[in-house]
């Protein structure tokens, strides 16, 4: 594993155990250290250029995985959902953004499709493998091809890494975190931005 | 398959195996009991797809799980996924050994037969079959049920 994967992981880690996850979240100089999160130039499921001017004035949450997943991916899409219909009108502050760490795969147009068996305000995201990569790397999540062929699966990092409405780091979440948690952990992170 | 054809087959799948209607559905294979094999509803263009099963050995000798196939798909592997901090890894699990008068859980974010290249989507209340082959066991054809898209399993 290298370096940005431990760095995420550590966060993640922070993020889990419940108290790392307030102290991130209240103590600035923590959080602008990490440096999480950057300007990026993708593609949304319409073809359309989409940089970060299109989740400014929301909490974004980023969660990167792929449509060929079958475990965390959709799981993680399907909390989104909830979470956004748990949030009541408090959802219009928040915005999720699937970015897809596989391109190959994952075209606007297959992004769309996927999309479209979940909560249509999930933003989704592709790019050039260039590009995804750098994207990546900014928000310091680790992805990497595993197998050869038509079959082949991508190892990624499920953490959430939360952007706050100036896109500044916010803080991270866990991937697999259960809906109800969410909603309480983005209602927390709502009330100290207010 | 509608809802209601649905809840016919599994209440003669029921009555068939255990003669009652409430009880998860089991297989049995020698002295290898398969439990509940389940799968998720997936997304719209889903290509790939997880199925769930408890392979349970109540005989005196250990068995192999060899490999698994199923007609929904390209390909199927029994596959292992891990979480390294929080890094989700997922790769071929290889044979996978039933301990004599042991357990072997396939169940979400572990061990489980991964379906590769799905030719049609699974809505909640399908069924679809998974053949499993032991090395000594042979083969048998689970009759797998589509849950829900989030669903973990706990239920069952």
């Amino acid at each position: 594993m290298n370096r940005r994967a431990l760095l995420v992981s550590a966060v993640a880690i922070a993020a889990a155990s419940g108290i790392g996850a307030s102290y991130v979240l209240n103590n600035k100089q923590v959080t602008q250290t990490l440096s999480v999160g950057g300007p990026f130039k993708l593609i949304g499921t319409d073809g359309q250029e989409v940089t970060e001017a299109a989740v400014k004035g929301k909490y974004s949450l980023f969660f990167f995985g792929f449509t060929f997943c079958p475990d965390a991916c959709p799981t993680a899409l399907n909390t989104f959902s909830l979470v956004l219909g748990k949030l009541g009108p408090d959802a219009d502050k928040i915005q999720p953004v699937f970015v897809s760490i596989d391109p190959a795969r994952d075209t606007p147009a297959v992004l769309k499709e996927y999309l479209s068996s979940f909560d249509p305000r999930i933003m989704g995201l592709t790019g050039t493998p260039e590009v995804i990569a750098e994207t990546a790397k900014s928000f310091r999540v680790y992805f990497a091809k595993q197998g050869e062929g038509e079959f082949y699966l991508m190892d990624h990092s499920t953490a959430i890494i939360v952007m706050n409405p100036d896109f500044e780091y916010a803080g991270v979440l866990a991937g697999n975190m259960q809906p109800d948690e969410m909603v309480v952990r983005l209602k927390e992170i709502l009330a100290q931005g207010a | 398959m509608t809802r209601l054809a649905t809840f016919l087959l599994a209440c003669l799948l029921a009555l068939g195996s255990l003669g009652t209607v409430a009880a998860a559905h089991e297989q049995k294979l020698g002295d290898l009991v398969l439990h509940h094999a389940w799968s998720r509803a997936n997304p719209a263009g889903a290509k790939s797809g997880a199925v769930f099963v408890t392979i349970e050995n109540t005989g005196d000798m250990p068995d192999q799980l060899l490999s698994a196939s199923s007609d929904v798909a390209a390909m199927t592997e029994i596959h292992q996924m891990s979480m390294e901090n929080d890094i989700m890894v997922m790769k071929p699990a290889g044979i996978l050994d039933i301990p004599a008068h042991g357990k072997v859980e396939l169940k979400p974010h572990g061990l489980h037969i991964m379906l590769m290249g799905l030719k049609q989507r699974f809505a909640e209340g399908d069924t679809f079959s998974v053949t499993l082959t032991f090395a000594k066991a042979g083969s048998v054809t689970l009759q797998v049920v589509v849950d829900k898209v989030d669903a973990m399993g706990s239920a069952h």
